[in-house]
């Protein structure tokens, strides 16, 4: 924070000094900053800035503000929450609310129900069309390897009609 | 009750009625509470209708968790801090320091802690005093601080919180504090310098 060597001594930091300013040094760390600001005008003029920059902006000039209608705002804010809180509560508190609510209710579970039916259709739909696409895939690369074979076949002996037989069974 | 009848009840007291669904007790509380919330909201947002509608969500947040109010806090310190914390919320809402980063703390625990050079430019201090005494320059120059630093320095210079009141209220640490206020007071001496600078040359 502060080192003195003889009488010669370096300023105080400005977090230091930010911090004795407002009375956030204790013990040693304050006793110092005090003895060095007793022997430093450098650093006491820093100090009274600060002090300045503070004072200053508490006597500036604030607007004047209307409680009361901060308070008509905030009494209308209230209702509005509480309207919303009780839309529900009073939905339930009469016998047409609850029959209301009962309704919804099971609308909302059919269309739950529906959702779901719906997903499994398309889940099914899915597996079937890939089974569909496997078998048309592994048939299409059955002749694929056929055609590979016969022509090997034809090319490393030369003779087409050999190849009816060496598929025995064919 | 009318407002006067609550003259000898104390906030503490008009949170409990409040809790128990008392308007009237809650009204008073924001009677008693909203000129000093406004002037704050004011200086952090820069703004009239910013703090207006800052104070008024504060308030009706307030409201609505008056029954986490056990009162061993003043009622002021409590909705002083949903305010500053719906002030800030906004403030990143708004992305207004998409072009600060923090500046004073390490991105990872391990990397040092980084520091903005912001130089003072050689002014005599007597004369920065000089100029914020007779104008109205600083309120202009803290509204023009990045908001990290702002808040900090408005919570220590015009609610006199401690730093350590001021950690809680942020929700970071004291040293994250007391580097923040150092910035802003450097950032705020170096606006003023050019101000007095300014002054010189007209």
């Amino acid at each position: 924070m502060v080192v003195c060597m003889k009488h010669e001594c370096s300023h105080l930091d400005d977090e230091s000094l930010g911090a004795y300013v407002d009375g956030e040094l204790h013990g040693p760390a304050q006793q110092a900053a005090a003895d060095h600001l007793r022997v430093c005008s450098a650093c006491r003029e820093a100090a009274a800035t600060l002090g300045a920059l503070g004072s200053a902006l508490r006597q500036a000039e604030a607007p004047t503000w209307d409680a009361e209608a901060m308070i008509a705002l905030v009494d209308a804010g209230i209702s509005a929450l509480e309207t919303e809180d009780g839309a529900m509560g009073c939905a339930q508190a009469t016998p047409l609310g609850r029959t209301v609510e009962r309704a919804s209710r099971a609308l909302r579970s059919r269309r739950r129900l529906a959702l779901r039916f719906a997903a499994a259709a398309a889940v099914a739909v899915l597996v079937f069309a890939f089974c569909v696409a496997g078998y048309v895939c592994r048939r299409e690369m059955a002749a694929q390897d056929k055609i590979l074979v016969d022509s090997h076949y034809v090319v490393r002996s030369g003779n087409a009609g050999a190849l009816l037989v060496s598929y025995p069974g064919r | 009750m009318a407002g006067s009848d609550w003259a000898y009840t104390s906030d503490v007291d008009l949170a409990r009625r409040a809790a128990s669904g008392s308007r009237d007790a809650y009204s008073e509380l924001v009677r008693r509470h909203s000129q000093r919330l406004l002037n704050l909201a004011w200086r952090m947002t820069g703004s009239r209708e910013a703090a207006w509608d800052a104070v008024q969500d504060a308030l009706l947040a307030g409201w609505k968790s008056i029954r986490s109010f056990r009162g061993e806090a003043e009622f002021y310190s409590w909705i002083r801090k949903i305010l500053v914390n719906g002030v800030g919320s906004e403030f990143r809402k708004q992305n207004r320091r998409a072009a600060v980063v923090s500046l004073d703390e390490p991105v990872d625990p391990g990397e040092p802690a980084r520091t903005l050079q912001v130089e003072d430019e050689g002014t005599d201090p007597q004369d920065i005093i000089d100029r914020i005494e007779t104008a109205q320059e600083i309120v202009q120059a803290v509204a023009r601080l990045p908001d990290i630093y702002k808040t900090v320095f408005l919570l220590r210079e015009t609610e006199m919180m401690s730093y350590s009141q001021i950690a809680g209220t942020l929700g970071v640490a004291e040293g994250t504090v007391k580097s923040r206020l150092n910035m802003a007071r450097r950032m705020l001496r170096k606006s003023l310098s050019k101000e007095v600078k300014a002054a010189r040359l007209a």
